[in-house]
C-alpha cells in the first residue's frame, strides 16, 4: 500500500484496527508517553507504527543533509551592504557574536553571485539555484539559524543529535522509536549516501541510534549496486538451493514453535524471517528507479553526468516514503558544501549536482499530491562567513555557525515565506533567532511530537532529542 | 546553610554583573581560588610552577609575588591578564582553558583590592531527615528465615526455591516440570561459558546417571576458561570497557586497555572474592607501593591494572578543542556514575546540578563524594589519555611505567647499549659532511627505534594531594558553590571520613577508605547489587529489575526476601562469586522447562515469579563465539592485545581471522566505532559510556546477516566437511550436524524433514550441474540450522 492511498485519517485506522490490534497499539502507547515513566519501560522493538501526540501535518520526512555548510550569503541571504565593507575589515558591531579566540582575519567579500526575486512570494533566491527558485512558492526559508559550534565535526554532531558529542540519538533515530513505520517490509529509517563511500564528516555516526536500540539507526542504502548490506546472498547458490534450504528453515521452527505454545520471541523471530524475505523483493523494486517513466526521469536529471546519482536518490526517497518510510537523508559527497577554497568554482560545483534533482523532487512530490504529507529539509549543521578566506582571487569562505540559512517545505510548512533575519552583511542571525533545538522541535512538532514529551528513560533521566535546553517551536512558518 | 551560601552566590552574581558596589567581606579567597583554578592554575599549580609560582591558595600567592594587597593596578598578576601576556595566546586552546571573562577579572581585582580577605569555611555537615533513611536498600540486609513448604522439603529444592515457590503459592502455582538433561546441559554451558556443549560433553552428561552428574557439569563448567571470558564479558559492559577514547569521530584506539580486561577475565576464573575485586578496582593504587621500583612484582602489576576500571569511560580529552575544564568535569562523572549506579545501585548523577529529586542524596554529598576521587581525578590538574599532535608541553599522561625488576633492567641494559651507539654515531655526524651524512643519519634512526619503553599501564593513581573541591552550582564550574571535603553520601552515615592507611609514600588513602566502606560485610547496597545483577544474568530479569537504580524511583525487589539471603550468603561465603552460581544454577528454578503451561500463562504471563525458566536468544557474543565452535573455527588463545577488525566500505566489519581461526569476541577489537557488524546487528552495545543492561531486539538485519553472510555460509561449509570425515553415511551425518548445531539429538519428524531436504538439495546442485553435491547439500543443512530458532534460542 503506498502513501498515496494512505490519507491521514486510515493512517490512523491502520494503527490501531486490525493490522497490529488496539491492544498493541495502546500498550506501546503506554511505553511510550505511560503514566509511570521513572521506571525504564520496557523497549518497543519493533518499528510498528505509533500513534503521535497529536494530529500530525507530516507523515515522512526527507531530509538533504547538505553537510560543510553551505553558503547564506551565496544563496538565499543577498546582503547588498557586502559591496559597501567588501575588502575590509567586518565591523565589530556583526561579529562580536563569535565565540571567543575565533580568527576574523578574512576580510568582507561580496557574492560572487546575483539575486533575483521569485514566485509569487518574492522571496530572493541566487542564481545559483535556478530549479530550486522555480519552486520557492513551496518552501519556507529560515535565514536565522545558529549554531553553537564552528567546527564540523560537533556541530555535525549538534545538528543530528542535540549534543556536540557522540553517543546521542540522531532525530531520524528519535522519530521512527516515536512513531515506528507503516511499513514493516522496509526500514523505517533510510539513508542514501554516497554511492563511492565518500561521506560526510562523522560518517556513518550522522545516522546511529545512541542509546536507542539499534533498530531505530539509519539503514544505508546504496544507489549503485547491492542496495543494502545482506540484502542478497553475497556467495552464489543455484536457485533451487536457496529455496529448498528456505523450506527447511520454515518446516524447522514451525516443528520448534510447536513444541513451545504462548512463546511471543518464537514468533517475532518466525515473522522476522517472513520479513526477511519479503524485503528482499519490497526494497529492490522500491529502490528501482527505472519503474519510473522518462519523463520523470529527465526532471530530476537522471542521464545527466552532473546530476543522475542525485536525481537517481531523491527518486528513491520519493519511491521510499510512498511506501510508508518514516524518515529518509540525502547526503552529498563528501564536504561538497565546505567551500573553504575557490568558493567560485567549488559552490556552482555543490549546486549543479543538487539544485534540479531537489526542485524536481518538491515539484514531483507537489504534483502527486504528497506533499502535504512529505516534510522536506534542505541545509547543513552551519553555514559560512561572509568574509573572504584566503587570497580573494582563489577565495573561499570559513566556517559561519552564527548565522545561516536552511529551508523547509511541505508536511504543514508555510510555502514562499522568509523567516527570521541576520545582520547587513549575513554575519549572525539577529532577528527570530532559530536554534539547532528550535529547528529539531519544529521538526518533531510538524510530526505529531511534543519534543518535551518524546523521551527515553535512561537510567532514570529522560532523555530528549532538545535535551534540556530551552527550545521554541517556529510556529511562524507552520500553516 | 546550604541555601544560604547559594543565596549569596547569586546575589554576588547580580551584584557583579550589575556593577553594584561590593562590599570587602563579599569577596573572599573562594569567589578567587576557583577563577584562577580554571585560568591559571595549569601552568601555576601542582606540577607546573612557571616563575615559581604557584597561585593556589593566597600565601602561596604572596611568595611567589603575584599581588599586591590593596593595589590590584600595581598586581604583577593583574596586569599580565590585562595585558594578555597571561595566559599565552600560544597555549592558551592547546591548554584546554580560555581568557579570563571580565566578571571574573573584577572579582580578581575585588578581591586585592578589598585586601584578599579570607574566611574559615564551616564544614558543618548537612542535616539529613531521619525518615529519608528508612527507604528498604539502605537497610543492612539480614538474613531471613527460609520459608518452609512440604514440596521444598524434597533434597532436590534449594532455599531460593523455597523463597520462589512462597510467591508462586501465593497465586496458586508452582514450577514447571525440570527440563530434560541436553536443554538442560544447553543452558548451563551458554550461561556459564558462552559457548555451546560439545557433542561429547553431551553423550558424557547422558550416559552419567549418578545424582550428582549434574554437579559435576557445573563444576567443569566454573572450572573452564570459558567461564571468565563469558563473565567476565558481563561485568566490561558494566564498567563500560572499550578499546578506543570515544567521544570524537576519530575515536583514538586506547591502548593498554585491554590488560584491565585480561585481569577482570582472571579475576573472574579464580573466583577472586567479590570484596577483594572491587576494591582492587577502586583503589588498586594505594595497596601497594609501586614506587620501590625493586618491589615490583606480578601483585603490584595486577593492582595497578585493576584501577584500569575507573579509566574505561570516553573520554576525548587528549584532543585540544575538547580539553575544557567541562569536557573533564564529563569524564569524571560518567566514572563516578559508572560506579554508583553499577556497584551501588544509586543514581548519583542526577545530584550533580541539583540536589536528588527522589533519593536523599545532596547536590554537596556528590561534589563530597567527588572529592574522595580528586587527588586521582583533578579537573584543574588533568592527565591526558594519550599523546596527541600539537599537544600542549605541560601535560602529562595517565599511564604508569611499569616493569618486573628482572624486565626493567634487561630494557635499561638493553637501551644503554643503545644510547652509547647512539653517542658514537651522533659525535661521528657531528664531524661529518657531505653524502657520508644521509648514511649515519639513515643510521641514527634505526638506533633509536630500538630503544625500548616500559610496558606502560593505564591506570589511574592518587597523586597525593588535589585541588579544594567546590560545589558546581548547577553543574557549571563557572558557579562554584561552597567548598567540600571527601566524604561518604550523609544517608549512609553519621560519621565523618577518615582517609585509609594507602601503602607507600604521598597517597591519600581517600579512595581505599571509600572502597573499604563499599566492602564492609554489613554495607547495605554493595552485595544486594552484585547478586541481583549476577540473578539477571542467569535469569533474565533482576530480582530488582532497575539494576543499577535501588533508590525510591528504581523498581521495588519482587522476592525482598531472597534478594537478602542471597546477599547474607555471599558475604558469609567469603564473597565467593562461584559459591552463587552454584547456589542459582543448582535450584529448582533453574533445572525447570521454558514450556509455559496454560495457567502459567494466566497467572504470571511475564514470569515475575519464575514459573518456568525464561527462554531468551543467543546474545551477541553466544552467536559469534558459537557459531565458530560449532565450524570447529574458533581460536581459543586467552588475553593479550586485541584482534584487529576489517572494515569493508564502512559499513560491514569482521574480525581478522589468524591461522586457527577467530579469537573469542571480547578479543576482537572493541572500538566505540567499527564494532563488528554480526555482534552490532545482535544488540552488542556502544559505551557510551557503558551498558547497564542489553537490549534484545529482533530485527531483520539479523535474519539477512545469517542467511547472506560469506563467512557464515563459509562456516557452514567448513562444518560439512569435518562432519563427512567424522561419520559413515548421510543419515548419521545430517544427525551429527544436528547434535553440533541445536544441542540435541532430532526428533524422529525432524530427522525425516532434514533427510528429505539433504536428498532435495542434493538434487539441486545436481541439476545445477555442480560438483561435491553431497558435500555441498550438507553445508546447505548446516546452513539452515544455522539460521533455525533452535540455534538461536536457548531453552
Amino acid at each position: 500500500m503506498s502513501l498515496s492511498n494512505i490519507n491521514r485519517r486510515t493512517f490512523f485506522d491502520r494503527v490501531s484496527d486490525g493490522l497490529y490490534g488496539v491492544g498493541l497499539s495502546t500498550l506501546l502507547m503506554q511505553d511510550l508517553y505511560g503514566e509511570k515513566p521513572h521506571h525504564s519501560a520496557p523497549l518497543p522493538t519493533n518499528i510498528r507504527p505509533r500513534r503521535p501526540h497529536f494530529a500530525p501535518k507530516a507523515k515522512a520526512v526527507i531530509q538533504f543533509c547538505m553537510q560543510g555548510g553551505p553558503s547564506q550569503v551565496d544563496l538565499f541571504d543577498p546582503k547588498p551592504a557586502l559591496e559597501k565593507y567588501h575588502g575590509k575589515d567586518a565591523p565589530e558591531e556583526f561579529t562580536k557574536v563569535a565565540a571567543a579566540g575565533r580568527s576574523m582575519k578574512g576580510k568582507v567579500m561580496r557574492s560572487h553571485w546575483k539575486f533575483s526575486q521569485h514566485g509569487q512570494s518574492g522571496a530572493w533566491v541566487s542564481e545559483l539555484l535556478p530549479h530550486t527558485a522555480k519552486e520557492i512558492d513551496q518552501i519556507a526559508i529560515i535565514r536565522s539559524m545558529y549554531s553553537v559550534h564552528e567546527n564540523h565535526e560537533p556541530a555535525c554532531y549538534k545538528w543530528q543529535t542535540g549534543e556536540t558529542f557522540p553517543g546521542h540519538p540522531t532525530m531520524g533515530a528519535w522519530i521512527t522509536y516515536g512513531l515506528g513505520s507503516v511499513n514493516q517490509n522496509l526500514p523505517a529509517y533510510v539513508v542514501l549516501a554516497d554511492p563511492d563511500n565518500k561521506f560526510a564528516v562523522n560518517g556513518v555516526e550522522n545516522w546511529m541510534s545512541g542509546y536507542l536500540p539499534p533498530l531505530f539507526q539509519g539503514t544505508s542504502i546504496k544507489s549503485e549496486g547491492t542496495p543494502m548490506l545482506h540484502l542478497k546472498p553475497d556467495y552464489t547458490e543455484p536457485a533451487g538451493v536457496t529455496a529448498a534450504k528456505r523450506n527447511l528453515i520454515n518446516a524447522l521452527d514451525q516443528l520448534h514453535k510447536v513444541k513451545r505454545p504462548n512463546q511471543p520471541v518464537l514468533d517475532s523471530r518466525i515473522a522476522n524471517y517472513q520479513m526477511a524475505a519479503r524485503m528482499q523483493v519490497e526494497a529492490t523494486e522500491a529502490l528501482d528507479v527505472f519503474e519510473e517513466n522518462e519523463a520523470t526521469r529527465v526532471m530530476y536529471g537522471v542521464g545527466e553526468k552532473v546530476t543522475d546519482n542525485f536525481g537517481k536518490r531523491c527518486i528513491m526517497a520519493r519511491r521510499l516514503v510512498e511506501r510508508g518510510v518514516r524518515f529518509v537523508q540525502i547526503y552529498p559527497q563528501g564536504q561538497k558544501w565546505d567551500n573553504h577554497n575557490e568558493i567560485k568554482k567549488t559552490l556552482p560545483a555543490a549546486c549543479r549536482e543538487s539544485d534540479k534533482p531537489c526542485a524536481a523532487l518538491l515539484r514531483d512530490l507537489r504534483q502527486r499530491g504528497l506533499l502535504d504529507d512529505v516534510l522536506v529539509l534542505w541545509g547543513g549543521e552551519f553555514g559560512r562567513l561572509p568574509m573572504a578566506e584566503g587570497d580573494y582571487a582563489k577565495a573561499g569562505r570559513d566556517h559561519g555557525p552564527s548565522g545561516f540559512t536552511n529551508w523547509m517545505a511541505g508536511g504543514g510548512v508555510k510555502g514562499g515565506v522568509v523567516h527570521g533575519e541576520t545582520d547587513d552583511i549575513g554575519f549572525g542571525a539577529v532577528k527570530d533567532r532559530v536554534s539547532i533545538q528550535d529547528w529539531h522541535a519544529t521538526i518533531l512538532h510538524l510530526l505529531g511530537m511534543n519534543h518535551e514529551k518524546l523521551y527515553f528513560d535512561r537510567n532514570g533521566l529522560h532523555e530528549r532529542l532538545t535535551h534540556t535546553h530551552p527550545t521554541r517551536v517556529v510556529s511562524e512558518i507552520l500553516t | 546553610m546550604l541555601m544560604g551560601v547559594r543565596a549569596f552566590q547569586f546575589f554576588l552574581v547580580i551584584a557583579l554583573a550589575s556593577g553594584l558596589p561590593v562590599s570587602a567581606a563579599s569577596v573572599t579567597q573562594h569567589d578567587a581560588v576557583p577563577v584562577l583554578l580554571r585560568r591559571c592554575v595549569m601552568c601555576h599549580g601542582q606540577d607546573l610552577k612557571e616563575g615559581e609560582l604557584d597561585l593556589r591558595t593566597k600565601a602561596s600567592m604572596l611568595a611567589g609575588k603575584a599581588f599586591v594587597s590593596g593595589k590590584p593596578d600595581q598586581s604583577k598578576m593583574i596586569q599580565r591578564i590585562v595585558s594578555r601576556e597571561c595566559p599565552p595566546d600560544k597555549t592558551i586552546s592547546m591548554a584546554g582553558i580560555e581568557r579570563m571573562g571580565s566578571r571574573e577579572l573584577q572579582i580578581l581585582r575585588d578581591w586585592i583590592s578589598f585586601g584578599a580577605p579570607e574566611v574559615e569555611q564551616n564544614f558543618e555537615r548537612v542535616k539529613i531527615d531521619p525518615e529519608s533513611r528508612k527507604h528498604w536498600s539502605f537497610q543492612k540486609p539480614r538474613r531471613p528465615e527460609v520459608p518452609v513448604y512440604k514440596a521444598s522439603l524434597a533434597t532436590s529444592f534449594t532455599p531460593i526455591d523455597s523463597f520462589l515457590l512462597a510467591k508462586l503459592k501465593e497465586k496458586g502455582l508452582g514450577f514447571t516440570s525440570e527440563a530434560e538433561k541436553l536443554t538442560l546441559l544447553r543452558r548451563v554451558t551458554y550461561d556459564l561459558t558462552g559457548l555451546p556443549p560439545t557433542v561429547e560433553e553431551m553423550s558424557q552428561f547422558i550416559q552419567d546417571e549418578s545424582p550428582s552428574a549434574y554437579e559435576k557439569v557445573i563444576d567443569r563448567l566454573l572450572a573452564s576458561s570459558a567461564y571468565g571470558v563469558r563473565w567476565g564479558r558481563h561485568w566490561l559492559d558494566m564498567a563500560g570497557y572499550s578499546d578506543s577514547e570515544g567521544k570524537r569521530n576519530a575515536d583514538m584506539i586506547r591502548n593498554y586497555a585491554w590488560k584491565y580486561r585480561d585481569y577482570v577475565i582472571k579475576a573472574f576464573n579464580e573466583d577472586k572474592p567479590y570484596d577483594e575485586f572491587l576494591i582492587e578496582q577502586i583503589a588498586g593504587d594505594e595497596l601497594v607501593d609501586y614506587a620501590d621500583v625493586d618491589a615490583v612484582n606480578e601483585n603490584v602489576i595486577e593492582k595497578l591494572v585493576a584501577t584500569g576500571f575507573l579509566r574505561m569511560a570516553p573520554d576525548g580529552t587528549s584532543a585540544n578543542p575538547v580539553n575544557r575544564v567541562e569536557d573533564r568535569l564529563e569524564v569524571i562523572s560518567d566514572e563516578l556514575q559508572i560506579l554508583a549506579g553499577g556497584v551501588l545501585g544509586l543514581t548519583m548523577d542526577c545530584a550533580r546540578c541539583h540536589d536528588h529529586k527522589y533519593d536523599p542524596i545532596s547536590q554537596r554529598d556528590y561534589y563530597s563524594f567527588a572529592a574522595i576521587f580528586k587527588a586521582a581525578y583533578d579537573e584543574y590538574n588533568w592527565l591526558t589519555p594519550q599523546p596527541f599532535r600539537n599537544q600542549w608541553a605541560g601535560s602529562t599522561r595517565r599511564h604508569l611505567p611499569v616493569a618486573m625488576p628482572a624486565e626493567r633492567r634487561a630494557i635499561e641494559l638493553h637501551n644503554e647499549k643503545i644510547e652509547s651507539q647512539l653517542k658514537l654515531l651522533e659525535d661521528k655526524l657531528k664531524s661529518t659532511k657531505g653524502p657520508a651524512r644521509k648514511d649515519l643519519k639513515k643510521k641514527i634512526d634505526e638506533q633509536k627505534v630500538k630503544i625500548r619503553s616500559m610496558p606502560l599501564i593505564r591506570a589511574l593513581w592518587d597523586r597525593g594531594q588535589s585541588s579544594p573541591t567546590y560545589v558546581n552550582l548547577r553543574g557549571n564550574p563557572g558557579s562554584p558553590g561552597v567548598l567540600v571535603k571527601p566524604a561518604i553520601p550523609r544517608v549512609f552515615t553519621d560519621e565523618s571520613f577518615s582517609p585509609a592507611k594507602a601503602v607507600g609514600k604521598n597517597k591519600t588513602g581517600n579512595r581505599l577508605a571509600l572502597a573499604r566502606w563499599m566492602t564492609d560485610p554489613d554495607h547495605p547496597l554493595t552485595a544486594r547489587v552484585w547478586v541481583n545483577r549476577v540473578w539477571k544474568h542467569h535469569f533474565g530479569k533482576g530480582i530488582v529489575s532497575s539494576l543499577d537504580n535501588f533508590g525510591k524511583l528504581g523498581a521495588p525487589p519482587t522476592h525482598p526476601k531472597l534478594l537478602d539471603w542471597l546477599a547474607v550468603d555471599l558475604v558469609e561465603n567469603n564473597w565467593s562469586i562461584k559459591h552463587l552460581h552454584r547456589l542459582i544454577c543448582m535450584s529448582r528454578a533453574y533445572r525447570q522447562s521454558s514450556v509455559i503451561s496454560p495457567v502459567a500463562a494466566k497467572h504470571d504471563s511475564e514470569n515475575k515469579l519464575l514459573s518456568r525458566m525464561p527462554m531468551r536468544r543467543l546474545d551477541a557474543e553466544e552467536v559469534h563465539d558459537g557459531l565458530l565452535a560449532v565450524a570447529g573455527r574458533l581460536d581459543m588463545r586467552m588475553g593479550g592485545e586485541p584482534d584487529e577488525v576489517q572494515v569493508y566500505g564502512r559499513s560491514y566489519i569482521t574480525a581478522k581471522p589468524g591461522e586457527s581461526g577467530w579469537r573469542r569476541s571480547i578479543y576482537i577489537r572493541q572500538r566505540r566505532i567499527h564494532t563488528m557488524t554480526l555482534l552490532q546487528t545482535f544488540d552488542l552495545p556502544s559505551m557510551n559510556p557503558n551498558c547497564v543492561e542489553r537490549v534484545n531486539s529482533t530485527v531483520v538485519q539479523q535474519p539477512l546477516y545469517l542467511l547472506h553472510d560469506k563467512v557464515i555460509h563459509g562456516l557452514a561449509r567448513k562444518l560439512a566437511s569435518n562432519i563427512l570425515n567424522e561419520t559413515k553415511g548421510m543419515e548419521e551425518a545430517v544427525i551429527l550436524a544436528y547434535k553440533k548445531i541445536i544441542n540435541r539429538t532430532p526428533t524422529r519428524k525432524e530427522l525425516k524433514g532434514l533427510v528429505e531436504s539433504l536428498d532435495e538439495l542434493e538434487r539441486q546442485f545436481v541439476m545445477a550441474k555442480e560438483t561435491g553435491q553431497k558435500n555441498k547439500a550438507l553445508a546447505a543443512v548446516c546452513h539452515a540450522l544455522f539460521n533455525s530458532a533452535a540455534f538461536l534460542h536457548v531453552d
